[in-house]
């Protein structure tokens, strides 16, 4: 089988193993077309990781557990169908909005936009360069689990394979060897374009993020009022951000989008992750796909785990602070309490409040564990089982700590341009529009500040605290660590073009602080309850559900 | 919302607009390079490097006997490692290996773009240096025929199959980047090619 169709069956593989799951996860929504082959090459991931650690071949793990997740997928919907709630997945809510022709209509140009702009920059992928890293690390990982748990366990622990870091995660080896097992194609050039389409991919669902964040603006737009030539002008602004998004990612990574390497597929997905869990207005819906796109970053690379351990907290805090005891003076307003939970005040401690929101959001809990564990996970099994270290951060230390603080700080600063840029786009849209991005439900610029941050201090940690010669590891390998970084920058620049469009163009009813309540609990942009009932139906009406409009609101209902 | 603040708006969606527009041009004007036949060609010209390195080294060393990669020169190691890291059975130790691969430079029959591996005793084995029979006469930099395609993941001769420390007594070996270059016998290195 020659490479193109040995990607492309590989990749049909993925979609067709995480379609059902995927659909069950969010529903019908842009997103879903690449969350799709991402739940499969998950789920790759996952079976890589069993090989390597337990016992067996990766196509037989992968197997089993694609059939018991469908299976678990194919009960939920039947249980679901049996309550009447057919064809409407976990979401739920989604396709009550089909009559939503504007939501439909802009999120299927946006659909097809973002998958042209990815595809186009795809098209790189004619060079067939096989990079250092792609050769000596994730195309070496795929052979070895290709060869089965026997090989790829003697490799975690030979020493004499440094440069190859065994211990890093296993879902890019696992995807090529399960491509390489189904296509009976077992090269180089074959890994590299599957390696180079689920980058592609994972650049598409967080494109996503901003067609889906543009279309829900835009419909705000029209229910406030506004005509249908502004609305969908605000749409536009979210479908050409989230193309212009694409585009400048590729030109983030360069060659190494294409060439084998990953740090594109993590960062991605992380970016896709934080937009989803962070920006967009909170739901269970954009809360699973956070958690899948977080999980497959974390399995990706060392610094996707690290990114979606700091997103985890971040979701933690964001959703502890649109509890439904909030205070008055808390800026995102008050939520209607969710079933299940305590009334307010009731609760007097923090204890009791927490176990009370743990109590009442199991099923976000239960994702947000999910996710945290998928990023964590492999990195403590690693320590566990004795993997020889990362070369990096082992060994004789090559300077002193200031030395490589110096040396690390100039580095990144030169390095970090675009994110400086998203940074000051966002204090100038935080003081003249940050009420309205509230009143529109899109999350704080500054969740996105503190995922950058964090991720940003702890590559900057690594090169400090490692032992490799400084100046050499930042030459081969800054540019690539700041792909994230950047990349949620420009995410966050695309976050405020469209609350900027919607604030030029929008009806006075809803950009006018006048046309607001007066009171801030309540603002009809406030975050939607995420209770569990009303989690599993609700995600903030990005996606067209009319059920908000009806009841006064939009993005939630009004108290 | 007043005039001024759409206007200010307007302003921040501009900067926003002109932000994205030039990392997008400069995404396709990456892409576009990266796509171009020049990149293309050079591309294959290291994609064929690889590829004659590990035609070489094969003639040189079967995968059932563990080897050893010089550290002499320095960054060389990597390369000759890229060539055979897939196949061959790797171990960080001169003495425990049958055969040490180092890259010379090289301009005879036998070179790949000025380069070529020769094969010197190791600890276990043979005494006597292996000749690099050179395969660029029939697969040179631009042949298709590497060690991937002819001795992939399907040989079962992973590098740590048999190789690794599960299944070899002994402390825990050194890092390889941290263990010391192994001293060359006299003589010992020489190509044929």
């Amino acid at each position: 089988m020659s490479t193109l169709p040995a990607v492309l069956v590989t990749m049909a593989l993925f979609t067709a193993a995480g379609l059902l799951p995927a659909w069950r996860l969010v529903g019908w929504r842009p997103v879903t077309l690449f969350l799709s082959p991402l739940a499969g090459m998950l789920m790759a991931g996952i079976a890589g990781a069993f090989t390597v650690l337990v016992a067996g071949g990766v196509l037989r793990w992968f197997v089993a557990i694609v059939v018991s997740v469908n299976a678990a997928a194919l009960a939920s919907w039947l249980a679901h169908r049996e309550d009447g709630e057919e064809a409407q997945g976990l979401a739920g809510h989604h396709e009550r909005g089909t009559a939503d022709h504007f939501s439909s209509a802009w999120s299927l140009t946006g659909l097809v936009c973002v998958l042209g702009s990815v595809g186009w920059c795809l098209r790189s992928v004619v060079r067939p360069r096989i990079g250092f890293d792609a050769r000596s690390i994730w195309l070496e990982h795929a052979t070895w689990i290709y060869l089965g748990h026997a090989t790829a366990h003697a490799a975690l622990m030979n020493a004499a394979l440094p440069f190859a870091h065994q211990s890093y995660p296993p879902l890019g080896g696992a995807v090529v060897a399960i491509g390489w097992s189904v296509s009976h194609t077992q090269s180089y050039r074959v890994g590299q374009v599957i390696l180079a389409t689920a980058t592609a991919v994972a650049v598409g669902a967080a494109g996503c993020v901003l067609v889906e964040l543009g279309t829900a603006t835009g419909r705000r737009l029209r229910v406030h009022g506004g005509g249908l030539l502004p609305a969908s002008l605000v749409a536009t602004a979210g479908v050409i951000a989230a193309v212009a998004w694409c585009f400048g990612v590729y030109g983030l990574a360069g060659g190494s989008a294409t060439n084998g390497y990953v740090d594109l597929l993590w960062s991605a997905s992380a970016v896709g992750a934080a937009g989803f869990g962070l920006a967009m207005p909170l739901g269970s819906s954009s809360l699973r796909v956070a958690a899948v796109l977080m999980a497959t970053g974390g399995l990706t690379k060392n610094e996707g785990a690290a990114a979606g351990a700091a997103l985890v907290v971040l979701l933690v805090l964001r959703w502890w602070k649109h509890r439904p005891d909030v205070g008055p003076g808390d800026d995102l307003g008050a939520l209607p309490p969710a079933a299940g939970l305590p009334p307010q005040g009731m609760g007097s401690s923090v204890t009791a409040r927490l176990a009370s929101i743990v109590a009442g959001h199991s099923r976000q809990v239960a994702w947000g564990i999910f996710g945290l564990a998928s990023v964590i996970a492999w990195p403590l099994t690693m320590i566990l089982v004795g993997a020889q270290p990362d070369p990096d951060l082992s060994g004789r230390r090559h300077g002193s700590i200031a030395s490589r603080l110096d040396a690390t700080v100039r580095s990144l600063a030169d390095h970090l341009h675009p994110a400086g840029l998203a940074l000051a786009v966002g204090v100038f849209g935080l003081l003249l529009m940050g009420t309205l991005r509230r009143r529109l439900g899109i999350g704080a610029d500054p969740w996105i500040w503190a995922m950058g941050a964090a991720e940003v201090l702890a590559t900057a940690a690594f090169y400090v605290i490692g032992t490799t010669v400084i100046d050499f590891w930042l030459a081969t390998s800054v540019d690539r660590v700041t792909i994230f970084a950047n990349s949620l920058g420009l995410a966050a620049i695309g976050y405020w073009s469209v609350v900027a469009a919607a604030a030029a163009l929008g009806p006075r009813s809803l950009v006018s602080p006048a046309g607001a309540p007066a009171s801030r609990r309540g603002l009809p942009g406030a975050d939607p309850p995420v209770g569990p009932r009303g989690a599993a139906g609700s995600d903030g009406g990005l996606s067209g559900a009319p059920s908000g409009v009806q009841s006064g609101g939009v993005l939630h209902q009004s108290p | 919302m007043g005039l001024l603040a759409r206007i200010a708006a307007l302003a921040v969606f501009c900067a926003a607009a002109t932000i994205l527009w030039s990392y997008a041009s400069r995404g396709e004007g990456t892409v576009d390079v990266l796509s171009s036949s020049r990149s293309v060609r050079l591309a294959q010209f290291f994609d064929g490097y690889y590829r004659c390195l590990g035609a070489n080294a094969r003639r040189l060393v079967s995968p059932d006997e563990p080897v050893h990669i010089s550290e002499h020169p320095p960054g060389a190691w990597i390369t000759v490692a890229k060539a055979v890291e897939r196949w061959a059975d790797l171990v960080d130790r001169r003495s425990e290996a049958v055969v040490e691969l180092r890259l010379v430079d090289s301009t005879g029959p036998g070179s790949c773009a000025g380069r070529s591996i020769v094969a010197l005793p190791g600890g276990l084995g043979r005494s006597r240096s292996l000749p690099s029979r050179g395969p660029a006469s029939r697969s040179g930099p631009a042949s298709r025929s590497g060690p991937a395609s002819r001795s992939g993941p399907a040989s079962r001769s992973g590098p740590a199959s048999r190789s690794g420390p599960a299944s070899r007594s002994g402390p825990p070996r050194r890092s390889r980047l941290a263990a010391g270059a192994p001293q060359l016998r006299a003589g010992s290195a020489e190509s044929r090619s």
